[in-house]
């Protein structure tokens, strides 16, 4: 099987730090375009009314300039964390998205017709939760292509994994 | 302009007439630029909206309407009508229906379009319910018919079980019946809550104790079908303001509907269907009911949650789902849908902490 696009997930985990080098080398092997993406938070998932006195399409539209603003901040932390790590390499790409992380990467997969996934297998979550809903299996359940999911080799694993 | 006292009389009559239209009136040029507009537009839409571009000021955006009937009126100096949706300065969103006569000069040309939008968003919205009530009707009557005739027949085998003697026989007979009620049932009540323009009712509530006796409501239907059903549920979700007859009717329905796709799925030895509770980040938690069933087609996916939409044939009307848009969209929450045809489904439902 030779691929075109390979989506890499990050959220700068140990984890997806084993992952990128997996990706990095897929990439060169098969000269496929590698695509860099991390999924963010909304600060308004469920476009909520932000304030009492805001109509709730001004808080809609607050929330997408916020979510704006996040994005293109993490964009650029994106690029300075491996714009320099494949530069001349591999052709690349690189995007931020708003939302849930698992829907976001099987979407974007989707419409970039991206034929392998490669992401760690246990990223950074909400402490709070437990860890029932994990982002690797939900992508490796529900994406339409190819999936690889890797474990940082420092990582202390716990026996549900 | 030079006009006698009795015709400036007129034109403030005429003016005021247009003023007080109950609807959106203004004068366009070729380039759809707003020339005049009458007080209902400019206090919807602001005193500065002459000079503007129509598209602008009703779409905010900055190009031309694919469908416009002032351009069809300049192209053919007739009278067109078309549906537009407009989005006022304070974000209500109306729809309107649009029409649009020529204005011409002395030699026949059309100098400027007159565009007239009235507020149909009431009628829309009850030609829709309409729509949707005759829809719901037909499905319902289908359904029904079949879990009726379902039913004949479950009676028929008991008959027949009865007159041979055969115990066995008449296990299977009474199984068929008791599934059809609780179908019946089912859709019975789906119905009652949905005829009814309820307003939630909100109590402070534990959402681990709502989705715990969701779960234990199936637990007899999911041992009876061989799933597995698992609750996985953090505790440390703190009580919500939520109406806990509408959550429990959404989780029930969602835990219904993972469980007949279990029941239609062939392909797989063991079927689990997982009810979890969370949190979904700093500031919302969320619901999740996943199964390993048979996930769903787009075409079925893309069709979620539209009025009366239904895969499952005699066993389903689609009621549910419709029931859990309008749940989830009263307690201002969010639907999120993972499928993959083969694999299973996952519903995951956000609210705000």
């Amino acid at each position: 099987m030779e691929y075109q696009n390979i989506l890499f997930c990050t959220d700068y985990s140990d984890d997806a730090e084993s992952a990128f080098i997996h990706a990095l080398d897929q990439a060169v092997k098969y000269g496929a375009k590698l695509h860099f993406i991390n999924v963010i938070p909304s600060v308004n998932p469920c476009g909520l009314h932000l304030h009492e006195s805001m109509s709730k399409e001004d808080s809609r539209k607050e929330s997408d300039a916020q979510d704006q603003r996040l994005r293109l901040e993490e964009l650029g932390a994106l690029k300075k964390a491996y714009e320099n790590k494949c530069q001349d390499v591999v052709e690349h790409t690189f995007e931020i998205k708003v939302g849930s992380p698992d829907v976001e990467i099987i979407k974007y997969a989707d419409e970039n017709r991206v034929d392998l996934i490669i992401l760690g297998t246990a990223g950074r979550h909400e402490k709070r939760r437990l860890t029932y809903t994990k982002t690797a299996a939900n992508v490796s359940k529900y994406a339409n292509c190819q999936i690889i999911t890797i474990g940082s080799p420092e990582r202390e694993t716990s026996p549900d994994g | 302009m030079d006009l006698s006292h009795k015709d400036r009389l007129q034109d403030l009559t005429f003016k005021s007439i247009i003023d007080a239209l109950p609807c959106y009136l203004m004068i366009q040029n070729r380039d759809f630029q707003i020339l005049f507009a009458n007080h209902s537009f400019l206090k919807d839409f602001g005193a500065d909206a002459p000079g503007k571009t129509c598209y602008a000021v009703l779409k905010g955006v900055q190009h031309k309407c694919q469908e416009c009937p002032v351009k069809e009126t300049f192209n053919d100096k007739g009278f067109h009508v078309s549906e537009e949706t407009i989005y006022l300065n304070d974000g209500r969103i109306m729809e309107m229906l649009a029409f649009s006569a020529p204005l011409f000069d002395v030699v026949g040309n059309v100098m400027a379009s007159i565009k007239l939008l009235a507020n149909v968003g009431s009628i829309k919205s009850m030609h829709r319910e309409l729509v949707a009530l005759g829809q719901s009707i037909a499905f319902l009557s289908h359904d029904i018919k079949n879990i009726l005739e379902n039913l004949h027949g479950g009676v028929y085998v008991v008959d027949e079980a009865i007159q041979e003697k055969d115990w066995s026989l008449s296990l299977q007979g009474w199984d068929v019946v008791k599934r059809n009620i609780t179908e019946i049932t089912r859709i019975s009540q789906n119905i009652l809550f949905s005829a009814k323009d309820r307003q939630p009712v909100l109590q402070d509530i534990s959402p681990e104790e709502l989705a715990r006796q969701a779960g234990l409501l199936f637990a007899d239907k999911a041992q009876s079908q061989g799933v597995q059903l698992l609750l996985q549920l953090n505790p440390d979700v703190p009580n919500q303001k939520m109406d806990p007859a509408g959550i429990s009717r959404m989780l029930s329905n969602l835990i219904w509907n993972a469980l007949q796709a279990c029941q239609k799925d062939k392909q797989k030895k063991l079927h689990q269907v997982f009810v979890r509770l969370d949190f979904y980040d700093n500031f919302h938690f969320m619901f999740e009911i996943e199964d390993n069933a048979g996930g769903m087609e787009r075409q079925t996916y893309d069709n979620l949650f539209k009025e009366i939409f239904s895969t499952k044939g005699h066993s389903g009307t689609g009621l549910g789902l419709m029931l859990v848009r309008r749940i989830v969209k009263n307690h201002h929450g969010k639907i999120e849908v993972l499928t993959k045809p083969g694999r299973g489904s996952l519903f995951r439902i956000i609210f705000k902490l």
